[in-house]
């Protein structure tokens, strides 16, 4: 794998793992690398999304009015899938798409918002989303550093769920598992087999590596290769 | 790019109406809106169909300089990790870089990839093949071929000419947009090729198939319930449409 920016925002998540939660870490990550002001951090299990962890009072009412409207670049990031500009509470675009949410962003005076899903194929997890008070357009090279960082958000988050150890996810920083066809294969195996969600599904492979001092990889080429089934 | 001029003459072995065909169809899917990673699938297919290649694969290169699987003509797991293993060394990621075809005729010889090369020559692959999806100056992947025997330079440009076709597929319209919003298409496409991964392996357990022939039957169910097929991948792995 490459190892490159990736690898560099894996190892700063993780940096001080042992003083602050993970919610805070990746908030504050997002912050720093988007140059935002604030930044938080929205998980959704199934189609309710909650406000989870991260962030600021301001963060958390913008992130709870947007789920309250159903409007605003969170919401429309997480269910299409696709990371979200608004570059502008008060331009005409960002007015005519996000209406509700862009009159209580200004009465708040939030005038830019970046917002990034955690998603890999059909598992949406929640978004990243990072608030100015200035309008701000993401320079091409921010736009890939939030999209680069939600994955390994997502990464860290399945393994903080699979109760990886931090020397392990440490020893396998950087390893884009995401993109590997085995593992997103295995994960879709084990969901049919166990009768469970997908998300769930990609936690269990990740416990069973763990507990077996393996690769994610290897579990999962055993499992399409038939040789290994997780138990109920 | 090959050039109007490089791309007309297919050689006898390359039946040319198979060719014009395969193009035709790689254009129709795309004007009428077809998943890019449906299109990308046909690409390899049909390299194997058209040409004396073994295996062919299709890599997109994300932002990061990742090198992502979008289609391939076999979906042996073996063949998979040969592709996956380029992320480190190998033609496509010389390629990617080079934005130039990357060749070797005698991969078992070939010391450039030290840990790609013995993987390739255990599948028995002779001679590799790694050509630039390039428009506009902009590479966005390599199609890679694996064969038994060297191609000719005709055949080598038959498969850039599909490769041309495929990336015009993907860019359309957007030929003069920026690097934003083809690293945006990007990402859209790795994460379509995700949910139709994640698909497959539901309907491989489901019905007791191969991950291929779930593809196939994925892609036949998308035709019959006129479906994008990464939304109906993601449909069959949140249990919301029965296949």
């Amino acid at each position: 794998m490459p190892t490159d920016r990736r690898t560099e925002l894996a190892r700063a998540l993780y940096e001080d793992a042992g003083t602050r939660s993970l919610g805070e870490r990746i908030t504050s990550l997002a912050a720093h690398i988007l140059k935002a002001e604030q930044c938080s951090l929205v998980l959704s299990m199934g189609y309710d999304i909650t406000t989870i962890t991260g962030g600021t009072s301001l963060t958390s009412q913008m992130d709870e009015r947007q789920m309250v409207l159903g409007d605003g670049p969170t919401v429309s990031a997480i269910r299409q899938s696709t990371p979200m500009i608004l570059a502008d509470t008060n331009g005409y675009v960002e007015r005519e798409r996000w209406p509700l949410f862009c009159d209580e962003a200004s009465k708040a005076k939030v005038r830019a918002v970046l917002s990034f899903p955690i998603h890999t194929g059909a598992v949406r997890l929640g978004a990243i989303t990072a608030y100015w008070t200035a309008p701000h357009s993401p320079t091409p090279s921010e736009y890939f550093d939030g999209g680069i960082l939600a994955d390994v958000a997502l990464e860290a988050i399945l393994n903080d769920l699979a109760g990886v150890s931090l020397d392990t996810a440490l020893s396998e920083l950087g390893q884009d598992v995401q993109h590997h066809t085995i593992v997103q294969q295995a994960a879709g195996m084990v969901s049919e087999q166990l009768s469970v969600p997908i998300l769930e599904a990609m936690v269990r492979l990740r416990s069973a590596a763990f507990s077996t001092h393996r690769q994610l990889v290897e579990v999962a080429r055993a499992i399409i290769a038939r040789e290994e089934t997780l138990e109920k | 790019m090959a050039t109007p001029e490089q791309r007309l003459p297919v050689d006898q072995h390359t039946g040319q109406a198979d060719l014009v065909s395969t193009l035709v169809d790689i254009g129709q899917m795309a004007t009428h809106g077809a998943s890019i990673v449906n299109v990308f699938s046909v690409l390899a297919a049909q390299c194997v169909q058209l040409l004396p290649v073994s295996a062919a694969g299709i890599l997109l290169v994300d932002e990061n300089s990742a090198l992502h699987v979008i289609g391939s003509s076999s979906h042996a797991a073996k063949l998979l990790d040969l592709f996956q293993v380029q992320n480190d060394e190998g033609p496509c990621r010389d390629c990617c870089k080079s934005k130039q075809m990357i060749s070797s005729e005698d991969i078992a010889s070939d010391t450039r990839w030290p840990n790609f090369s013995p993987l390739a020559t255990a599948e028995s692959f002779v001679a590799v093949y790694a050509l630039p999806l390039e428009a506009q100056g902009v590479v966005v992947g390599a199609l890679n071929l694996f064969s038994q025997t060297p191609l000719t330079p005709t055949q080598v440009l038959t498969a850039q000419s599909l490769a041309d076709a495929a990336t015009l597929a993907f860019l359309q319209a957007d030929m003069q947009q920026d690097r934003l919003l083809i690293a945006r298409k990007l990402r859209t496409a790795v994460e379509g090729r995700n949910a139709i991964e994640q698909a497959k392996g539901v309907l491989s357990e489901r019905h007791g198939i191969a991950m291929m022939e779930a593809f196939w039957k994925l892609r036949d169910a998308s035709i019959e319930h006129d479906m994008d097929i990464v939304e109906l991948a993601k449909a069959v792995v949140n249990r919301e449409v029965e296949v």
